[in-house]
């Protein structure tokens, strides 16, 4: 996972952080082991108290990476050291504020605040892993371009197809006009995540019906061994001309058709990628704040009734 | 039909209509340049679509298979209400009114330019998460809110914003759960059970907020508890100075109660008491199972001279151990399987013919003579009257009683004893008396009987069986009887239960069966107790807190921060147990009883 480019943030500095993590793990771990409070182990013991500030710092600490990240200007370290420290200094908090409870749980909003926290990090461990994976699968799929070109494409092959379906005639013209309306890219929430139904068949077929249709009627009328009149043969002649030259751009369009349906299985595959990648966020992120609201209760709360 | 067209157009800032009128069957609309309406968009067919009239009004019908788009869905016809919008490509057709003169008014309007048309479809595209319905900040500002109003606002409501009337947390309790709301999400955990019934009343014992609970709170309720040493020498001690009800008793903590079970409570100073209480001699105890004193019962001993026993604490195995009681009583001989004789013949004792329990089934009554003891030993002193039994436990009676018996014997005459005189003989008929000359003669008999008969219950048997008899130079109490000790509950600094441990067999800690000599101390060492007994926390024995044998510090009068009032300091006693041996600390260890 770590060979990625995109991993890079967990082998910073030599895992710097992740050894860090892991000191404060195992050292909490000793002295909750040592700790033997009368009262059995619980938040309200010295040990309790240290290890909800620490965790309650950790929180508030990770919480300020939202902050950080955005404040382009800022020296205090990179953003990929923070994120780094974020990521290890995050799972240790797992350690560090299950120690606090003491294995104490209720329906109360100290274990509500102590889910939440689950939550967020479970979030942002699902987080971990879609910005590592999802970069190298983005780039394979849309290799040196980028998502506006090809929609300006798409749309300029839709606009070239119906230029092109209009001398063919009002059925060719409709078939184009309904593909080019019934084109789907992106859409709501459901049809970002899962992708939309790719491009169907359906114009192409109907086109390749229409080539068909074409190129056998002008093709028996040219060769029909029972026509007999010259004139009539010359309007034939033309007719069937006029009709191979529909079948060949029925054809170019039918190419024309394929090349945009390709192009737009590229973009949703693009917005399925990218949404993937960032659907974990909205979870991260309001249940960050949710927490840091729980948390503000909870530290209130035992306090006020102390 | 007659039909009004009017042309909207932006010409800089202003919106210019034009109006043209139609008169015909149908008005059409398609990109054809033959059409009423054109509508140059690539997206529309030649021949679109067309309006026709007829009874019910305006009917447009899509000439195009694809149908056409009426309020945002495609049609194959429909009937045209006034604000109905026709959408051909970027062409813009709305029904401005219906049913007049003329029967139909349309609004024809280019909404943007080639260009600009492809820009808007191309922005309308939702490519994106933050184009769809889901908002992080929506989102975050809900679970926010609702996190703040369950979990902050409602419980500070309910405690600041309420204030239910009651004397006591009882009745305010009362008076909040009347209230639909509760801020039980705030209870760090459950509350213990004798508190639960004022649950709702946090401020009973939370007077003030963002202030730990206070001994005030509690002893607003305890106002009478006093069981916290009654020694103020120990109180003054730096360990104990400043300590606060909530430093042992934590709420919150399980329905258990509030009385710490943790071992540490007691195992912190007494694991190492020479630290901070030298001076009272304590065995170290840190663990039930691995490091505990022995036992140190109370075991008396006998001083012949003043006639007095004294007690003193022994801490040694109970088996090495002997105990003065001044009584004969072999156990095993008792308890023999094969039974002991008796004037019914022969009977197996159990230990339950003597030791029955007291009312709480804690410990027993004593012993009794003439409950237990009596109806095989029997106090009868003459062979002819096996009936008449000697008073117990009043040797200083019994030459009196011994003496009556044999005078009253001489006067009434007709013994049957051939060494007896001739007038001790002789049968007297009713209302005869003791003839003058031979008085002397039966009161000698019966003198030398009665110290024949004493020699025999004191020195010989009877008394003698179970008693340590000494003959006397005083002639009102020949013989004396040493006063003898029951064996009770030795064990000061403890508590057992025997009910209890009602399904044992008592020979499971008890060894009376092997016992020869009432001297033996049939105590069970503490490793009987380890047989089942281990230290809290153990999941193969029972989990045994300090408490379960030991009370803390019981005393009379005396709570942590409390006035030093109760006894005198030379009064004090310190430890277990109500008035038994005192060690303060700095005051020198006393083994014996006041």
């Amino acid at each position: 996972m770590a060979q990625t480019p995109h991993g890079s943030f967990l082998r910073h500095r030599g895992y710097r952080y992740l050894k860090l993590a892991s000191l404060l793990c195992i050292v909490c771990i000793l002295i909750y082991g040592w700790h033997d409070p009368q009262d059995g182990p619980n938040g309200g013991s010295w040990l309790g108290y240290t290890l909800g500030t620490v965790g309650a710092g950790l929180i508030g600490w990770l919480a300020w990476l939202g902050v950080r990240k955005r404040r382009y200007s800022s020296t205090a370290g990179t953003v990929k050291g923070w994120l780094s420290a974020h990521v290890y200094l995050g799972l240790a908090l797992i350690t560090v504020a299950t120690l606090h409870t003491g294995f104490q749980f209720g329906w109360n909003i100290h274990t509500a605040a102590y889910v939440l926290m689950l939550m967020v990090i479970l979030s942002g461990i699902f987080g971990i892993g879609v910005y590592v994976r999802m970069p190298t699968l983005i780039t394979e799929n849309m290799g040196a371009s980028d998502r506006e070109t090809l929609i300006d494409e798409i749309l300029d092959l839709n606009q070239q197809a119906l230029k092109l379906a209009d001398p063919l005639g009002p059925e060719v013209h409709r078939i184009i006009a309904r593909s080019t309306e019934r084109m789907r890219l992106g859409g709501g929430l459901w049809a970002q995540l899962f992708g939309p139904l790719p491009p169907g068949r359906r114009a192409i077929d109907e086109l390749r019906k229409i080539v068909v249709d074409e190129e056998r009627a002008a093709n028996a009328k040219t060769f029909d061994p029972q026509s007999s009149t010259v004139m009539f043969m010359a309007g034939e002649l033309a007719q069937a001309k006029k009709r191979g030259e529909i079948a060949e751009k029925s054809r170019q369009l039918m190419e024309l058709i394929g090349r945009r349906n390709a192009l737009i299985v590229r973009v949703n595959r693009d917005i399925q990628l990218h949404a993937q990648m960032q659907i974990w966020l909205y979870f991260h992120v309001p249940l960050t704040v949710a927490l840091l609201a729980a948390l503000a209760a909870h530290v209130i709360s035992v306090f006020l009734y102390w | 039909m007659r039909v009004l067209i009017r042309s909207f157009q932006q010409q800089g800032d202003q919106r210019i209509a034009t109006e043209r009128g139609l008169i015909g069957e149908r008005l059409t609309i398609g990109r054809g340049t033959n059409q009423d309406v054109y509508t140059p968009d690539l997206r529309a067919a030649l021949a679109h679509a067309e309006i026709v009239h007829d009874r019910r009004g305006p009917l447009l019908i899509a000439k195009s298979a694809n149908g056409v788009w009426i309020n945002g869905a495609p049609v194959e016809s429909a009937k045209l209400e006034a604000g109905d919008i026709i959408e051909v490509g970027r062409f813009r057709l709305e029904v401005l009114a219906v049913g007049g003169v003329p029967e139909l008014v349309l609004g024809y309007e280019e909404k943007l330019s080639q260009a600009a048309d492809l820009q808007a479809r191309k922005a309308s595209l939702k490519t994106r998460l933050s184009h769809t319905r889901l908002s992080l900040r929506g989102m975050a500002w809900g679970l926010m809110l609702l996190m703040l109003a369950v979990g902050l606002l409602l419980p500070l409501a309910l405690r600041y914003g309420s204030s239910p009337a009651g004397e006591t947390p009882r009745d305010r309790s009362l008076a909040q759960s009347g209230i639909p709301f509760d801020d039980s999400v705030w209870l760090s955990g459950p509350v213990s059970s004798v508190h639960r019934y004022f649950v709702e009343d946090c401020a009973a014992c939370h007077e003030k907020p963002f202030r730990q609970v206070r001994d005030s709170a509690c002893l607003a309720c305890h106002k009478d508890m006093a069981q916290h040493s009654d020694d103020p020498a120990i109180l003054d001690h730096p360990a104990f100075s400043g300590q606060q009800c909530t430093d042992c008793h934590r709420e919150h903590n399980g329905t258990h109660g509030v009385n710490a079970q943790s071992p540490t409570l007691c195992t912190d100073c007494h694991a190492n008491p020479d630290k901070e209480f030298a001076a009272a001699r304590l065995a170290p105890a840190s663990s039930f199972s691995k490091a505990h004193p022995e036992f140190a019962p109370r075991i008396a001993a006998f001083d012949a001279k003043t006639g007095k026993f004294s007690f003193a604490k022994q801490r040694q195995p109970p088996a090495t151990l002997r105990e003065a009681t001044n009584l004969i009583y072999p156990h095993d001989v008792h308890l023999n399987p094969k039974g002991i004789d008796s004037p019914e013949g022969k009977v197996v004792m159990q230990c339950a013919d003597c030791h029955q329990p007291d009312s709480r089934g804690v410990s027993f009554e004593p012993v009794n003579m003439e409950k237990h003891c009596s109806s095989c030993h029997r106090l009868d002193f003459d062979p002819d009257d096996p009936d008449r039994e000697l008073p117990h436990g009043r040797p200083e009676q019994i030459q009196g009683v011994v003496r009556d018996y044999y005078y009253a014997k001489a006067l009434q005459g007709g013994v049957m004893d051939g060494k007896a005189p001739a007038v001790v003989r002789e049968r007297r008929r009713p209302g005869e008396t003791l003839p003058r000359d031979g008085a002397r003669a039966a009161l000698d008999w019966a003198d030398g009987r009665a110290r024949q008969t004493m020699v025999d219950v004191f020195e010989r048997r009877t008394c003698h069986y179970c008693h340590q008899v000494q003959r006397s130079d005083d002639p009102s109490k020949p013989w004396t009887v040493a006063p003898v000790n029951l064996q009770e509950h030795a064990l000061d600094g403890s508590r057992f239960d025997h009910a209890a441990h009602q399904a044992q067999p008592c020979s499971d800690c008890h060894g009376a069966d092997r016992s020869k000599t009432s001297a033996d101390v049939l105590l069970p060492n503490l490793n009987s107790c380890r047989d089942c007994h281990g230290d809290t926390g153990s999941d193969r024995q029972v989990p045994s807190a300090c408490t379960l044998c030991h009370a803390f510090h019981i005393a009379g009068s005396h709570h942590f921060g409390g006035p030093a009032k109760g006894p005198k300091p030379d009064d004090a006693v310190h430890g277990a147990g109500s008035a038994k041996p005192a060690k303060a600390p700095g005051a020198a260890p006393k083994e014996s009883p006041k």
